[in-house]
């Protein structure tokens, strides 16, 4: 069965194919139908994968499976094929993409209904899932990097899907052009490794990497430039500073769109690849440290913007980028399953609540301004409850999954054994505050659009409306995904539970696997123990504990835990004081201020100005990029247009053209049409032959 | 070893394609006259009002493809026997030797006719062009009206020389296959005797190439005078043997070279080429621009491989690289202004023999490999381009000015886009096999040290694409010029659209995967 793998990628395809070439003649039904029955065969494509792949994993040494499809750019050194790669963090990829992709066509099904362009909203989602497959499932990293831009043109094309407004269209240029600078990155990265390893192979990168580390040929910087490198695309892909700007913007995409590609699939294409390529950012701990600094940065900016937006997606636009923060904290620390595990529940609750104030947007007929909805709860209640249960679980509440998997994160910021002095205690503060601002937006923007009094009366009076529940086929997606994002935190219960864990066993064999502990051999095995055993607090650990630290597995790692005191407790601790600062900013804060003591914030506002101004602007990022960069940029492009393309370069072209056309016209006498000339040309000919070959 | 004096089965096996198209001719012509015997009808005229479909060439066409493909066939069965074999050469005909030593050795031993892969390769191409061609011609016919049966023995007899040139190693029987091939077209030419054009294009043709063949025929007996022989392993042995070379020979070798130069279209020997082409009745151009090039570039490389290794290269690369100039400028700078795109191709084909020459001065092995390669690119592209013209040109007029072409994708969506993809792998824009002819023709003169011939090359490449873009230009970007009338082709007759879709999907397909092609032009390898 896993060698029909390659299905799942085909299935959509061939959707994106049908509907693209026939979908103009089709009935909006058949090819809504065509477009998800597509995404569900490849879902259940996946799921037969995931089966045989454990029963294939079971009788083998190595997690990865590999199927060559076949041979694609064999060059010299460089062997590329058209590979995929089938392991424990694939699989996982690969089934949240089919699946909640499938969800979210069937809701699409329901939301664009009325719209103009509906196949053609079909041939790019289908493209999408396909390209997202490639990116996860391909083998090599320019196959990951086919997907990696085929993912960014399909965000391109769904952004501005409306392109006739000016306004979409621009969003969609502006995610193109900054995903471009990380894109430049990843080619570097991609190029740094093939040129020290010979092999773009993530299987032969793998298999070679410990061995061409200890070789030491490789110098110390390699691992930390490819590492920085491939960051710096996973900030474009994943919206982390400083690129996070596209990503609120492409909320001019239908809310489908912001639900699958810009929340729960693309922008985790980054921590995708951070987990991929874990061994290269092991081996450079610095770049860990970066990335975990860039992720709590992120998700602090972001979860203070998201505090003061009206528009009810935007919140949510920076509450996923927030989010994405969370991950790559996790990724930074070494946490990679925890980052994963994180991707996962994300995925679940924020396309819920994307698709829950899709829901919400369609019945208020695309108003999408918090300040003029309300009390929406007695009107639509399959979203209120879908929608509350998602905003519980992103805000942290016990047992909802955001719960357990932000938890996780937290607890491993907090236990990060590193040279880098009083890291995670910071890092850690950071995130609870940011967790706590998380509790505090979600919960304004749930009251202030579920509950309190209706402010959107006046309006729908007028046009003789009222506000109804959504179809089946939008709310049956949202159902699925509130018990998933309800639930989904078991996957991973934390270890005071004395729970099995599901999720770290087996994502470990990707990405906490042999290969990170041979790197730590090379580094020093010997330190290992009782780096690893150092007491946290001291914080003075060299190098090599440090790498020692992220590559542990499970049992280890609960080993050196000890060392902070009686784990156990402090774990629960932790826990509770989470939960109970989201709980206060959830019920203490947010409740009151939203519902019964309405309009009470307008004084905060005007009494925090700078502050309050400072986040509703977004910290006034985007007006930077402007005067910095677009501002010279244009004047740049404008010199060089003007003065050196116009008059140069053009000088130049025509000058040769003109000379050449004057020849042309020059020559044509000699086309006479008489035979006696041709002839004339052939005889004087023969002469200059003979004379050049006999005067030799 | 097979026995080289007696003319066995092995030799007659060989020459199974040529046998099997003369036979295409004898039962064409038997064909034709049982037509006529059983016909109630006696002149062509009656059958045109009989027949206004033109039905009546159906036998002859399928004739032709039957005896075409069976010659294929064939190929491809004296390929599989080459390969089984080994060797190089399947057979050696009409064996010649040179003056034993004291030993008994003879000095030189060879045939006229070497059976080897890269003729076999020249008569593939060359049979699939009379295929592409005859099927073309059909939907031309029937459109003008021309229901004239014999053209298609004039056509396969034509395409009999074009084998035996590319088998050719003896001045004789090379004079012979070029007169065979030239013979039937000047006929061809003349075809359309409604037309003026058609018939000065054919009398023009007739007198300058009379005039050629008779410096070619001059040079070989004075070659014969100087060498006493005709075989090219002969020209070469004397050559090697005789380091002061005699001013007879290098004067036979000259004229010689004047008379395949006129074939081949190198400038100056050139100027009947747009005349001819512009005039000829469209199918015939294409058969002029792909038939005959391939058969005179192998004959051409033949020359260069077999008999003038032997000489100092600069008694005649010099002169080949200054006409091989000459026709890349030449041609470039006349087609800049033209309004008629049949002249306009006609340049562009003086144009690629000079890229073509590149390569002849090159000479050796890889330069003969790549020269298949390219050609068989340009051949592709030229029989679809001058196919698009032949059924997009209104029936009286048998040539498309760049006027008609303006707005033509709003009309014709497929053909402009197929005559796009095919003038720009003329041009040589990668992803198309023009591109991959171009690099390899030019990667072999580069080896062969000829750096600053490939550089004016290149240039001139480039300079090309000015008047092939003009073709996406107008048919793409220009608004229909007021007055002139719209060209009314119609719907595209099935013969002109399965030569388009098979012209354009190689194109791609060889640019997309030039292993294909490449592979294909490596395996033709000449007998030394």
């Amino acid at each position: 069965m896993l060698q029909y793998v390659w299905l799942t990628i085909a299935f959509p395809l061939v959707g994106a194919l049908v509907n693209g070439l026939f979908g103009q003649r089709m009935s909006k039904k058949a090819s809504g139908t065509l477009g998800s029955a597509m995404v569900f065969l490849s879902f259940l494509t996946a799921l037969a994968s995931y089966f045989s792949y454990k029963s294939w994993a079971a009788g083998s040494d190595s997690p990865y499976f590999e199927l060559t499809l076949w041979p694609w750019i064999h060059v010299g050194q460089l062997q590329i094929d058209a590979a995929l790669l089938i392991d424990p963090l694939s699989t996982t990829m690969m089934l949240l993409i089919t699946g909640v992709g499938f969800l979210i066509h069937l809701y699409s099904t329901g939301y664009m209904s009325h719209d103009k362009g509906y196949s053609r909203f079909f041939v790019y989602l289908n493209l999408f899932i396909a390209m997202m497959l490639i990116l996860v499932l391909g083998n090599n990293l320019a196959l990951m990097f086919v997907g990696w831009e085929g993912v960014g043109l399909c965000s391109y094309l769904l952004i501005g899907f409306w392109y006739q407004d000016m306004y979409n269209a621009k969003c969609g240029m502006k995610a193109f052009v900054v995903n471009r600078i990380g894109d430049f990155g990843v080619l570097l990265g991609a190029f740094i490794l093939f040129w020290n390893f010979n092999t773009l192979s993530f299987t032969e990168l793998f298999g070679n990497f410990s061995s061409v580390m200890n070789s030491a040929t490789i110098e110390s910087w390699v691992p930390l430039a490819a590492a920085l490198l491939l960051f710096l695309g996973a900030t474009g892909k994943s919206a982390q500073l400083p690129l996070h700007i596209w990503l609120p913007d492409a909320m001019a995409g239908p809310t489908p769109v912001s639900a699958l590609i810009h929340a729960a699939t693309m922008v985790t294409a980054g921590v995708y690849m951070v987990c991929r390529l874990n061994p290269v950012f092991t081996a450079a701990p610095t770049a860990g440290f970066i990335i975990a600094c860039v992720g709590a940065a992120t998700a602090f900016i972001a979860a203070t913007i998201a505090l003061t937006q009206n528009d009810i997606k935007k919140v949510l636009a920076y509450s996923t980028v927030s989010q994405l923060g969370f991950m790559f904290l996790a990724c930074g620390v070494g946490a990679y399953w925890v980052a994963m595990f994180h991707v996962l529940t994300h995925a679940f609750f924020k396309a819920c609540l994307f698709l829950g104030s899709g829901s919400v947007i369609h019945a208020m007929h695309e108003e999408q301004d918090t300040r003029v909805m309300g009390g929406l709860a007695k009107y639509m209640p399959l979203t209120y409850w879908t929608f509350l249960i998602s905003t519980l679980a992103i805000a942290g509440i016990v047992p909802l999954s955001g719960f357990f998997s932000k938890d996780e994160i937290l607890w491993r910021v907090a236990t990060w054994q590193t040279q880098f002095g009083s890291a995670p205690m910071i890092l850690w503060f950071v995130a609870i505050a940011t967790a706590f601002m998380t509790a505090f937006y979600m919960g304004r923007v749930f009251f202030k659009t579920f509950l309190g009094k209706p402010r959107w009366t006046k309006h729908y009076v007028e046009h003789h409306h009222h506000p109804h529940e959504s179809p089946r086929s939008m709310t049956f997606p949202l159902v699925v995904l509130a018990t998933l994002a309800a639930i989904g935190g078991f996957m991973g219960l934390p270890h005071f539970t004395h729970a099995p864990n599901f999720l770290e066993p087996w994502l470990a064999a990707s990405t906490g696997g042999e290969e990170q502990l041979n790197i730590v051999g090379r580094i020093g095995l010997e330190e290992h123990g009782s780096a690893a055993h150092d007491d946290h607090g001291t914080a003075a650990h060299d190098d090599h504990g440090a790498a020692a630290g992220h590559a542990e597995d499970a049992a280890a790692h609960h080993e050196a835990f000890v060392s902070f005191g009686s784990t156990e407790t402090t774990e629960i601790i932790f826990a509770l004081v989470s939960v109970a600062l989201a709980a206060f900013a959830l019920l203490g804060l947010a409740m009151p201020l939203y519902t019964k003591r309405f309009g009470a914030t307008e004084k905060l506002h005007t009494s925090l100005g700078p502050l309050y101004r400072l986040s509703l602007n977004k910290w006034y990022i985007d007006e930077l990029y402007h005067y910095l960069i677009v501002i010279p940029g244009t004047a740049l492009a404008y010199g060089c247009w003007r003065v050196f393309d116009m008059k140069f370069i053009d000088g130049i072209v025509n000058g040769v053209g003109n000379v050449l056309g004057w020849l042309g016209h020059g020559v044509r006498p000699f086309q006479t049409g008489f035979v006696r000339n041709y002839a004339m040309y052939l005889l004087l000919g023969a002469v200059v032959y003979l004379a050049l070959s006999l005067l030799k | 070893m097979i026995d080289r004096d007696v003319i066995g089965y092995d030799q007659i096996y060989a020459l199974g394609p040529v046998i099997i198209l003369t036979l295409t001719v004898l039962v064409l012509i038997l064909a034709d006259c049982i037509w006529r015997a059983f016909s109630r009808h006696v002149k062509p005229g009656d059958v045109e009002h009989d027949d206004p479909a033109g039905m009546g060439l159906m036998p002859n066409l399928v004739i032709t493809l039957i005896g075409a493909t069976a010659a294929i066939a064939d190929i491809f069965y004296l390929l599989g026997r080459l390969r089984a074999g080994g060797g190089t050469a399947l057979a050696e005909l009409f064996i010649a030797r040179g003056f034993p030593d004291a030993t008994g050795r003879h000095a030189w031993e060879a045939g006229a006719l070497a059976i080897d892969s890269f003729g076999l390769y020249v008569a593939l191409l060359g049979c699939l062009i009379l295929i592409a061609v005859s099927l073309i011609m059909l939907p031309y016919l029937q459109s003008r009206r021309l229901f004239r049966a014999e053209l298609f023995q004039l056509l396969v007899l034509s395409t009999i020389g074009m084998l035996l040139l590319g088998f050719s190693r003896d001045l004789l029987n090379t004079f012979i296959a070029i007169e065979l091939l030239s013979l039937p077209l000047y006929v061809l030419c003349g075809l359309s005797d409604k037309s003026s054009a058609s018939r000065e294009s054919s009398l023009k043709y007739f007198l300058l190439g009379a005039f050629a063949s008779g410096f070619l025929i001059y040079g070989a007996s004075l070659v014969y005078g100087a060498v006493g022989h005709l075989n090219y392993k002969a020209i070469a042995f004397y050559l090697s043997s005789n380091p002061d070379v005699s001013n007879v020979l290098l004067a036979g070798l000259s004229l010689v070279g004047v008379g395949i130069a006129f074939k081949l279209a190198l400038v100056p020997f050139h100027a009947w080429v747009p005349d001819v082409y512009q005039g000829a009745p469209t199918p015939v151009t294409a058969f002029m621009a792909s038939g005959v090039k391939v058969a005179m570039f192998a004959a051409a490389i033949r020359l260069v491989n077999d008999s003038l290794v032997g000489l100092d290269a600069q008694y005649w690369r010099d002169a080949l690289a200054v006409f091989a100039i000459l026709s890349m400028i030449i041609g470039n700078l006349f087609a800049l202004h033209q309004s008629s795109v049949k002249r306009l191709l006609a340049y562009s084909a003086i144009t690629h023999t000079g890229y073509l020459a590149v390569a002849l001065c090159a000479g050796g092995p890889a330069a003969a490999q790549s020269l298949l390669i390219y050609l068989a690119a340009y051949c592709i592209a030229s029989i679809g381009a001058f196919m698009l013209v032949a059924y997009l040109s209104r029936p009286g007029q048998d040539d498309v000015y760049f006027d008609e072409l303006h707005d033509l994708s709003q009309r014709y969506p497929a053909a402009s886009a197929a005559l796009a993809i095919l003038v720009l792998s003329m041009g040589g824009l990668p992803m198309t096999a023009g591109f991959i002819g171009k690099l390899l023709v030019f990667r072999d003169a580069w080896a062969a040290g000829l750096h600053g011939l490939v550089i004016f090359a290149v240039l001139n490449s480039v300079v090309s694409f000015y008047f092939y873009l003009r073709f996406l230009r107008a048919m793409y970007m220009q608004p229909r010029v007021p007055g002139t009338a719209p060209l009314e082709a119609g719907s595209m007759p099935a013969a002109y659209a399965i030569t388009a879709v098979v012209s354009v999907v190689l194109t791609i397909l060889f640019g997309v995967l030039p292993q294909l092609l490449v592979e294909w032009g490596n395996s033709g390898v000449m007998l030394q």
